[in-house]
């Protein structure tokens, strides 16, 4: 079943008879693997990514566990965005460093698509071709300025509008409309020739 | 128009590849997110849950009743006259003992004025 954040919240929200124990649980539970996903983009470290996810899962509980569940979408991925952004500050001051007193050690990342597992129901042709297609996009959305990459996943995947994706990338409209613009244009110069 | 067609296309075909690489999550990876998902709710803070208002109703009379019923067993007035008649005699330096047997010493006066 696809996840749609829009009506599991509401599915969330209007079972009242659940404890907000399990409710939060559920809205986890519906959110943690795309929140994986878009950690991995961002860090294309399968570690990294896990700590992001668990650091804003552990911020969401703590600070707003006992506000309603409808506000917990947008809360979950503005500290979603900050804490993958205060990853990003980190790891640039660190690679800085490593650059400054080792040189360029060129080594070589772990490669985010390495860790799937692959999906039995499609035809191994289909299977490879999708597997090379989501391996191009994950390369080009990693490529992306950050604040595009985030822009174009939580308008185009998550499915917020340019009001809600302000507010969880914490900055203007205006900045949001001009970096997805600047993302698409990125990602159908790098990807449209080479998709079937 | 073309152009919008192709963006269309391609933003659809970029969201559905996202939308598979979420099933081809690995079960390791999963269950740590799951472990993960469930350290996260041990951090939920306690909230204290408001009695229903049958409860708070039964709670206010019952403080009601107490209140009521101490207020009609309270001990009697304390007659304020006589509490002062006993000032002079409890701040004077006589000995209590002389006081204490003051009726004694009362009839003893009263023979000696018979006798």
């Amino acid at each position: 079943m696809r996840y749609n954040p829009v009506t599991a919240i509401c599915a969330i929200t209007e079972d009242s008879r659940l404890n907000t124990a399990q409710t939060i649980d559920q809205f986890l539970s519906a959110i943690e693997k795309r929140a994986y996903r878009m950690a991995v983009i961002a860090t294309s470290n399968r570690d990294d990514a896990l700590e992001i996810v668990q650091e804003a899962m552990i911020k969401l509980v703590t600070r707003y566990g006992n506000k309603d569940a409808e506000h917990w979408g947008p809360l979950f991925h503005r500290i979603l965005q900050s804490t993958i952004r205060d990853w990003y500050r980190r790891s640039k001051v660190r690679n800085g460093l490593r650059h400054f007193f080792f040189g360029n050690t060129d080594e070589k990342e772990n490669d985010p698509m390495d860790e799937f597992a692959d999906p039995a129901q499609t035809e191994p042709d289909q299977q490879l071709k999708e597997q090379q297609a989501m391996q191009a996009l994950d390369a080009a959305l990693h490529n992306l300025p950050l604040r595009q990459q985030q822009a174009f996943l939580l308008r185009q995947w998550e499915g917020l509008d340019v009001k809600q994706t302000a507010a969880a990338m914490d900055c203007s409209t205006g900045s949001v409309k001009t970096h997805y613009s600047r993302a698409i244009a990125a990602l159908r110069n790098q990807l449209e020739d080479h998709w079937p | 128009m073309i152009d919008d067609d192709t963006e269309k296309n391609f933003l659809a075909h970029s969201k559905s590849l996202l939308d598979k690489s979420i099933d081809a999550i690995d079960t390791d990876t999963a269950a740590q997110l799951r472990t993960m998902r469930y350290q996260a709710l041990e951090h939920k803070p306690k909230t204290f849950n408001w009695p229903t208002p049958y409860a708070a109703f039964a709670t206010t009379a019952a403080v009601l009743m107490l209140t009521v019923s101490l207020w009609l067993t309270q001990p009697a007035e304390v007659n304020d006259a006589r509490v002062l008649e006993d000032i002079p005699m409890l701040t004077s330096g006589e000995e209590l003992d002389f006081y204490q047997d003051l009726e004694f010493y009362n009839w003893l006066d009263d023979e000696q004025i018979n006798g």
